[in-house]
């Protein structure tokens, strides 16, 4: 008993004297965002939000994808030239990155339980 | 209880778990029924697929009209559309109302309804057709052909393009109208012809807005 006791020092044990010396099951400790993300739905999409506004900010400048003639073309087209090609990107982002978005989410509603 | 009877009422619940309700976006009513849940959502899943590339279409000309207006050296000519283009697109908003109006009809199980809803439908989609064709005709009057300069360039192509697609929806709201159900349920068939029909709409009005700002 006296050995249960000393190898048991320290560790959580039930309170209950019939229990006495029995290890109790350790609680898994939860992890920060873990915890955050099951107490608060939504904490995933805002962390995930987070994160991609933040690549925007750390990407470098693509330089008219690296092609030589592009740039000078666009370098050449003056600034509403160069505003006009910007908008007309990102006119055929959205739609794109809206498809993207949906399939994914789609995926992810309709994914197999797991087990 | 005979084996055959379990295996039907099997496939029985088989059949109404898995409707078209069961779908990624099945109407709720899981009328599939027999006819297979999954196959049904296969001609849903397919017409989103199809949906998609034609959204991508249009973005790819939105996006060519907006860099062209913005490079042009002054051959970018604004002209007023014609006024009949806002009565077409009432026209159209108002074909979108009444394909709504008949798909509550069928899933009320009111088939007079339906048929008369649908009826309707088809005619304003040709309504809108007529009405482009007059458009066009009015543009031809103004001294604006195809060639004549490239915002009139593009306010040809995105009528014509648009105009091809609703032609198809017609198409296929003729075909509904007459179809026999078989392996895809009328209740399938019409959910996926109001997505593509309700589709158009939409586009036509971001194509419309589009073209007023030139």
């Amino acid at each position: 008993m006296t050995r249960v006791r000393a190898a048991t020092e320290g560790i959580n044990r039930p309170r209950c004297a019939q229990n006495w010396g029995k290890i109790a099951p350790m609680r898994p400790e939860k992890q920060f965002p873990e915890d955050l993300v099951r107490r608060l739905p939504w904490a995933r999409a805002a962390l995930a939000t987070v994160a991609s506004t933040l690549c925007f900010f750390v990407a470098a400048r693509a330089g008219a994808q690296g092609c030589a003639m592009c740039y000078q073309n666009a370098a050449a087209s003056g600034a509403t030239g160069q505003a006009a090609l910007r908008h007309g990107i990102l006119v055929l982002l959205l739609p794109a990155v809206s498809l993207f978005t949906g399939v994914l989410a789609l995926i992810y509603r309709r994914r197999e339980p797991s087990g | 209880m005979p084996a055959s009877t379990v295996l039907d009422s099997l496939e029985r619940g088989r059949g109404r778990g898995n409707g078209a309700g069961g779908g990624f976006f099945g109407d709720g009513n899981g009328s599939a029924g027999n006819h297979g849940g999954a196959a049904q959502r296969v001609y849903v899943t397919g017409m989103l697929i199809a949906l998609g590339a034609i959204l991508m279409f249009f973005a790819a000309l939105a996006s060519a009209w907006v860099v062209r207006k913005g490079l042009s050296n002054g051959d970018w000519r604004s002209f007023p559309l014609p006024r009949i283009l806002w009565l077409n697109t009432l026209i159209l908003i108002a074909s979108s109302v009444t394909l709504l109006h008949s798909r509550r009809s069928l899933r009320a199980r009111r088939e007079a309804d339906y048929r008369h809803w649908w009826r309707v439908t088809t005619i304003l989609g040709a309504l809108f057709l007529a009405g482009q064709f007059l458009a066009w005709r009015q543009m031809f009057a103004a001294g604006l052909f195809l060639a004549t300069n490239p915002g009139s360039s593009f306010f040809y192509v995105f009528t014509a393009a648009h105009g091809l697609h609703v032609l198809g929806g017609i198409a296929a709201l003729v075909a509904v109208a007459f179809y026999k159900p078989a392996r895809l349920t009328r209740e399938t068939a019409t959910q996926v012809v109001a997505m593509y029909w309700h589709f158009l709409a939409a586009i036509w009005i971001v194509i419309f807005a589009l073209l007023s700002r030139a």
